[in-house]
């Protein structure tokens, strides 16, 4: 059997390369694409490694999560997670309202609540109300002791143990209002 | 100023919250309707570390607490003025990193400053606020201190 034609030019077409090529020169391109390969990302998962990771949010606190949103007049309601005192609602005030009789200071200490409904925090501004003696609450539940975020006693400006009357003509106090100051950044 | 302007809204509407607290013939239980505006990082944490005391626009119990409603930007009229603002011991010791610190500033000065903030008065930097809180002042008469320094402002500024 002799060559075919087609064999023939395959073997040309071969020792040519063979002629032109080197396997220096091969093996040298193959490093070079292979520095370069490890120097560019080539994959998304290779670029997901380096953008920063997002930041686990802070675990709930034991009022938040027990906060309700439905009775104002509880203890547990989500804004009160940071009063101390009395709730004014159960002293014929409101949220945001001194009973008849009563001042609102002028100064009061801001607290920052999670609104179990919406999963936002809100800025919450506890104003006592002062100028009469402490008030007797109808209520069962309202008496608190919130403390979320608040700080020691000699950070002063974020601490519940004190009567925030100051700047008022009296420092007696009566009860603690839970004032909505707006959506915390 | 941009941002300056960016920020009026915001404090009109939060006046207009604390107004409306304030009346005593609001509903007593009635659950308002909430906000959906997020605060920006200076005006949020200037309510919550130092609004409670200076009032939530800046003026509250004049006698005790000094007012920072159209006032406090005077003290930008000249270097130890503004160096002042950031030594004072409950704004270099606040719970915040510089970035946050120079933000509240920021917001204090110019939005709470109103009229008083000076004309092209620079913002300040969280590497400047950061470099002048490494040193509070130690002074004890705060109070005497702060008028040299607003009397030495009213020659050089051309503010109010």
């Amino acid at each position: 059997m002799g060559d075919s034609k087609i064999d023939k030019l395959g073997e040309a077409v071969l020792r040519g390369i063979a002629r032109r090529s080197s396997r220096r020169g091969f093996l040298g391109k193959l490093g070079v694409a292979m520095a370069a390969g490890s120097a560019f990302p080539l994959l998304p998962v290779s670029r997901a490694s380096g953008a920063p990771a997002p930041t686990p949010s802070a675990p709930l606190s034991d009022f938040e999560r027990n906060a309700q949103s439905s009775d104002p007049l509880r203890c547990d309601y989500w804004r009160h997670c940071a009063i101390d005192g009395t709730i004014c609602g159960c002293c014929g005030g409101g949220l945001h309202t001194c009973p008849p009789g009563s001042t609102p200071s002028p100064t009061a200490w801001v607290g920052t609540c999670l609104n179990p409904d919406d999963g936002r925090s809100y800025l919450i501004a506890y104003r006592d109300c002062c100028g009469t003696s402490a008030c007797v609450a109808s209520g069962e539940d309202c008496e608190c002791t919130g403390t979320d975020r608040e700080l020691p006693i000699y950070r002063p400006q974020a601490n519940n143990d004190i009567i925030w009357c100051f700047g008022d003509s009296s420092m007696a106090y009566h009860c603690s209002t839970a004032a909505l100051v707006g959506l915390a950044e | 100023m941009g941002r300056r302007f960016g920020y009026a809204p915001l404090a009109l509407a939060a006046l207009v919250l604390v107004a409306a607290h304030g009346g005593a013939g609001f509903a007593s239980h009635a659950e308002e309707t909430l906000p959906t505006r997020r605060f920006t990082s200076g005006q949020s944490n200037y309510y919550e570390f130092c609004g409670g005391c200076h009032g939530l626009d800046g003026a509250s119990a004049r006698r005790e607490i000094p007012v920072l409603k159209d006032h406090v930007g005077r003290f930008l009229c000249t270097p130890g003025g503004r160096e002042y603002l950031v030594r004072l011991p409950n704004v270099a010791f606040a719970p915040m990193d510089d970035e946050t610190l120079a933000q509240t500033l920021n917001f204090i000065a110019r939005d709470l400053g109103g009229a008083s903030y000076p004309a092209g008065a620079r913002a300040y930097t969280a590497a400047e606020v950061g470099r002048l809180r490494q040193a509070p002042l130690k002074a004890t008469d705060l109070a005497a201190l702060r008028v040299h320094i607003l009397e030495a402002g009213e020659k050089t500024c051309s503010a109010r």
